[in-house]
């Protein structure tokens, strides 16, 4: 288990140098002058010059390179070019949003795709799995920015249950601050919940064909029971690979969604900094958000272990 | 008293061609402390029979007919009431005990469960019998195995686990399906013989399904043959074994390589295959293989004709199977 665990530790650190050194080389050493495309096209030859020095481009990549690799191991992660306020205080101010957004979406697809899925299986050919193939059907289709103007359409428009867009800051209380993440969280849910129902179905309609079911029926088990007590444990790797995969998509699904609510958080920040050409920013979120996705992997593996415990013994 | 008493017993199955019957018109009937083999090809109909008594068919199956358990016709009762008697009154043993067991739960747990379902003990006092029930079946270290997950055991010690988990709640009877096909042939002598003496120590009766005649041979009092979802012939063991009355059997037997046979000799295999099951015959199922098949065997269903004493094979040309072999 300990030397699982430390080679999954040694990969995650692999993989992250391995981002950070794609980031860099497509931001600072592939031809084009970072500085020209902060500074525009119409920039003066001193300002570019100054900007130049002032991102270290004077000095040889590797050593640029490593100067930011160790700046992002220490937390020093520069100063932002157009708010002219350190990167790390950017981010963290952002992060207080979008980490609990990206939760409780999280937390609402597993609930959402767990029951639809195990209804679905449990209801094998009948209608009531007709109808959450049907559902989720959709929800795949469905665009998440087109769906989340759909909520804001009718709960904050219609209803006027919840605000519009915007978010009150955590000093404004608990509870407003949630119910200001909620509709951006159910959007970003929604499809992610389709697919992982259709996952959880398969994986459970898989493990019901398995014989240790029909075991567990012969002890007196119910279907219910059996249900719960023996498949839906066997089912949860092919559903916790997916959800791993899935939380990428959430992240990356958070810059529409934290525009279309107006949202201060990482998303709309790296959105913006693209916009401003603010490549210092730019180049520390995507190291961030690639970050985030191997770490939740890392954890996804972790649970392989904790869940099935031929992978504990294996090495 | 009789435990089990199975009347006509079909066993409906829907298929791209309609209904194809899996077993037809069973009967036998099962004391306390009787074995009883049920022997026979892949696709006989002997492990439907098994499914059919415990009330876990395939979906979409139809049964028809009677198993009556202490009088109490299991195919009266609805799911919940057979809940009550799996696991608890009728025991059953699987063919692959590597897949038949849960491989993310430790086995202690899995054995103790039939007696939290049907004893209503807590599950600190349920795992403690599990404990003593593991060790009763053989499993060295017992009370540290029962931690184990499946895949930590071997093949017999998995089958011993699932042997465990079966007697849990000492059933009244106990079926196992094929129980050794997946062991190495020296486990195979020694799980046998451990179901042996534990039915005979609990005074359980015991179906065995095997397609094994060797095993059957070693194991139980009495035999059914069955070919094409019918049992065609049915006698006590010894007797099986020293003459065999109907022309399936017959063959069956000769097709088998026996020890002493003089090398060269070339073992007889039946004519033909066992059609599918859509296609076998309505009448007696293996007139289209049988060697002395007449037009009359076509026509309905051959009834149970004496041999000897508890001895009666399905078939009305019993003289000329009797002939031929002797000739």
């Amino acid at each position: 288990m300990a030397f699982f665990l430390l080679r999954r530790f040694a990969t995650l650190l692999g993989t992250l140098l391995a981002a950070s050194l794609v980031v860099f080389l497509v931001l600072e050493v592939l031809p084009g002058d970072p500085a020209q495309v902060m500074l525009g096209v119409d920039a003066q030859p001193d300002t570019l010059e100054a900007l130049r020095r002032k991102l270290g481009l004077d000095r040889p990549p590797l050593e640029r390179y490593l100067a930011w690799v160790v700046g992002l191991a220490t937390g020093d992660l520069g100063v932002s070019y157009t708010y002219s306020v350190p990167v790390s205080e950017l981010i963290a101010e952002r992060l207080v949003l979008t980490v609990p957004l990206a939760l409780i979406a999280m937390a609402l697809t597993v609930v959402i795709a767990l029951g639809l899925g195990l209804f679905a299986a449990s209801h094998h050919g009948r209608p009531g799995d007709w109808g959450v193939m049907t559902f989720s059907q959709l929800g795949i289709a469905i665009p998440n920015f087109w769906f989340a103007i759909l909520l804001i359409l009718y709960f904050s428009v219609h209803l006027g249950w919840f605000s519009a867009g915007g978010f009150p800051g955590w000093s404004a209380g608990v509870l407003p601050a949630l119910q200001s993440l909620l509709l951006p969280a159910i959007s970003l849910a929604i499809v992610q919940a389709a697919i992982l129902a259709r996952v959880t179905r398969s994986a459970v309609l898989e493990v019901l064909r398995e014989d240790f079911v029909r075991t567990a029926r012969a002890k007196g088990l119910t279907r219910r029971q059996a249900l719960w007590r023996h498949v839906l444990r066997n089912a949860l790797i092919p559903v916790i690979t997916i959800m791993g995969l899935q939380f990428a998509n959430l992240l990356t699904g958070t810059i529409i969604i934290e525009n279309v609510f107006y949202l201060p958080g990482v998303g709309r920040l790296v959105f913006q900094a693209i916009t401003q050409r603010d490549l210092i920013v730019v180049k520390d979120v995507v190291v961030l958000i690639a970050a985030l996705v191997v770490i939740v992997n890392f954890l996804v593996d972790v649970l392989y272990a904790v869940i099935d415990p031929r992978l504990r013994t294996q090495r | 008293m009789t435990l089990l008493q199975v009347e006509d017993l079909t066993v409906a199955l829907p298929t791209r061609r309609g209904w194809a019957r899996a077993v037809r018109d069973l009967s036998f009937t099962l004391d306390r402390g009787q074995t009883l083999g049920l022997v026979g090809e892949s696709g006989c109909g002997k492990s439907m029979t098994a499914l059919a008594l415990m009330g876990l068919l395939p979906e979409g199956a139809r049964a028809s007919g009677r198993i009556a358990l202490d009088g109490e016709d299991l195919l009266m009762l609805d799911e919940p009431e057979m809940c009550r008697i799996r696991g608890n009154r009728v025991g059953m043993i699987f063919q692959e005990p590597m897949t038949a067991l849960n491989p993310l739960q430790p086995i202690g747990r899995q054995v103790a469960e039939p007696l939290q379902l049907h004893r209503g003990v807590g599950r600190a006092e349920a795992e403690r019998e599990a404990v003593r029930l593991l060790d009763r079946v053989g499993l060295p270290n017992a009370a540290q195995r029962a931690h184990a997950h499946p895949h930590q055991l071997s093949g017999g010690q998995r089958q011993r686990a699932m042997i465990a988990m079966a007697l849990a709640c000492e059933p009244d009877l106990l079926v196992a399906d094929e129980p050794t096909t997946a062991l190495d042939v020296t486990i195979q002598g020694q799980i046998l013989d451990l179901v042996t003496e534990l039915v005979d120590e609990r005074g359980m009766a015991l179906i065995l399904i095997t397609h094994d005649l060797g095993v059957i041979a070693e194991t139980v009092d009495r035999v059914i043959v069955m070919y094409g979802g019918a049992g065609v012939e049915e006698a006590a063991t010894d007797d099986l074994f020293a003459y065999r009355a109907h022309p399936y059997s017959q063959g069956l037997f000769a097709a088998l390589p026996q020890i002493g046979l003089a090398r060269g000799t070339r073992l007889e295999p039946i004519p033909g295959t066992v059609p599918e099951l859509a296609d076998m015959p309505d009448a007696c199922t293996f007139v289209d293989r049988c060697p002395i098949a007449v037009g009359a065997c076509r026509a309905t269903p051959p009834p149970p004709l004496a041999v000897g004493p508890g001895h009666r094979a399905r078939c009305i040309r019993l003289d000329e199977a009797r002939r031929r072999s002797q000739g």
